[in-house]
């Protein structure tokens, strides 16, 4: 399964352009959409799950065209879990997925089946008997995904999933993503770095409905080597100064002093600063304000 | 059905509906038992506009539509229609109770041709038309505008304008009040039946447009 994206451009009718002239192709497995909050994620993957309709430019999944003629077609190959879902609170997490499978045109007995594997693999099997309203943020997030996963997509398009999760409900999340895309294409958007480092090799970074870099985790990161010091100083005014020039990807207060990351076309000129390893937040930071 | 009953029939609902039910008729005054029927159709109307305007836009409010919207649009259509059938079905029920409430007052009788039971038979076969048609146009007009308060705020303009003196001159027997301004000296009295029909017919035909609507607005 394969996604194509030409020339993508969706503008709403206050003039907000949030997709400006887009091309992407996404291949089998995790792609990971990196962006800032209004950078324009969450309007690609409405229009990917055809709950928007482009301004221009077209989509092909598995060569199949997106237009209202193939809406049909194409909505029974994907899956598709919003950044915010309140899943029927007076149901129970079963009855939820019962109702959902039912709607989606599963068998009843499939459906029964289905529901019991990724229960199982969701880890909430023991909680299959609670309301949603009873559940935490993270097992709602999993009733979300299984509720994607119900009618085998072959396209799962995830929205910000760990937003707001405590950290291990986020890499139990993360890890049923990687499981759930051995078998299918999983279109991962988050603008939390980690989630992404975690889980897939190739990426896209968006910003202002562009994108700024689109290829493997690998790449992403060479980009930005050697435009990455680190420097420590007890000068709090130097700190200001470098603070002031170029963009700090961290920035800590230690006993030998302020620690920062530095991120910049050329080495800094100030004395102490050292070359350092690229994280995927450092190279983010550089493409995103290169 | 049940996890429709579920979904459409929270706690919230019954308790309000019920609370305005035994409010009305502690505080609405009926003299005759030819009374009850206009009273309580105009009322439970009301009721029907407020209880059924969500029926589908609780997707919309729960963030639901987008998944929603990836299902079947017969499966779509479907839901909205259980969802209509089984507060429908509950209202009509709340009618009834209403109605039993306000002859707990006991309204005097007439004459002799017009007793209680015969008025309640009457009444049975007006009040599911009344209870349909506000529910149904609520639902549209709400899916239409996709928003539960403009859409009960359009509804009840109209519901004004129907129980105005004006639309009963000009509406006649037709209207959609057409039983509770009736009056009914006599169980022969049968001309409101017409404005019935009409209610029947046309929440049919709006019943007939949800998938199109829900294509186009869901």
């Amino acid at each position: 399964m394969s996604i194509r994206i030409d020339d993508l451009t969706v503008t709403f009718k206050n003039g907000v352009t949030a997709v400006d002239h887009v091309d992407l192709e996404i291949p089998h497995g995790i792609f990971g959409l990196l962006g800032e909050n209004g950078a324009g994620k969450t309007t690609l993957m409405r229009v990917l799950t055809t709950v928007l309709a482009p301004t221009s430019g077209k989509v092909l999944l598995d060569g199949t065209l997106y237009c209202e003629a193939n809406y049909e077609k194409i909505q029974k190959k994907i899956g598709y879990l919003p950044q915010e879902i309140d899943l029927y609170p007076s149901l129970t997490v079963r009855e939820c997925l019962e109702y959902m499978g039912d709607l989606a045109g599963i068998e009843k007995r499939e459906s029964k089946k289905r529901i019991d594997y990724y229960l199982e693999k969701t880890s909430l099997a023991d909680h299959q008997k609670k309301k949603m309203r009873q559940l935490s943020g993270g097992m709602k997030r999993r009733v979300g995904l299984v509720q994607a996963l119900l009618h085998e997509p072959d396209f799962l398009i995830v929205d910000e999933p760990t937003t707001g999760l405590d950290p291990e409900e986020r890499i139990r999340i993360r890890n049923l993503l990687v499981d759930f895309a051995e078998e299918r294409t999983v279109l991962f958007s988050t603008h939390v770095v980690e989630d992404l480092m975690a889980t897939c090799n190739q990426l896209a970074v968006m910003k202002k409905g562009r994108f700024l870099y689109t290829g493997t985790m690998r790449e992403l990161l060479n980009k930005a080597r050697g435009h990455v010091w680190e420097c420590c100083t007890e000068d709090e005014s130097l700190a200001r100064e470098l603070e002031r020039k170029y963009h700090i990807s961290s920035k800590q207060y230690t006993e030998e002093g302020i620690r920062l990351r530095l991120l910049g076309e050329n080495m800094p000129s100030e004395s102490g600063c050292i070359a350092c390893d690229v994280t995927l937040e450092d190279a983010y930071i550089y493409v995103t304000n290169r | 059905m049940k996890k429709e009953v579920k979904i459409c029939m929270p706690y919230y609902k019954i308790a309000y509906s019920i609370a305005f039910v035994v409010i009305l008729s502690a505080i609405q005054p009926v003299v005759y038992a030819k009374e009850i029927g206009g009273a309580v159709e105009r009322a439970v109307s009301l009721l029907a506009v407020v209880f059924c305007a969500d029926t589908y836009l609780v997707e919309v409010q729960s963030k639901r539509s987008e998944v929603f919207c990836l299902y079947n649009l017969k499966k779509q259509a479907g839901v909205v229609y259980k969802r209509l059938f089984v507060q429908v079905a509950y209202l009509i029920g709340i009618s009834l109770l209403a109605y039993g409430l306000f002859y707990w007052q006991k309204p005097v009788n007439l004459t002799e041709e017009l007793d209680g039971g015969a008025l309640f038979g009457i009444y049975c076969i007006a009040i599911p038309g009344t209870v349909l048609f506000w529910s149904v146009l609520s639902v549209t007009v709400s899916n239409l505008v996709r928003n539960r308060w403009i859409g009960m705020g359009v509804v009840l303009l109209f519901w004004f304008f129907s129980i105005s003196g004006k639309a009963t001159q000009f509406l006649k027997n037709w209207g959609p009040f057409s039983y509770g301004t009736c009056d009914f000296g006599k169980l022969t009295e049968w001309r409101w039946l017409g404005g019935k029909v009409l209610c029947v017919v046309f929440a049919g035909m709006m019943l007939a447009f949800v998938p199109k609507i829900l294509k186009k607005r869901g």
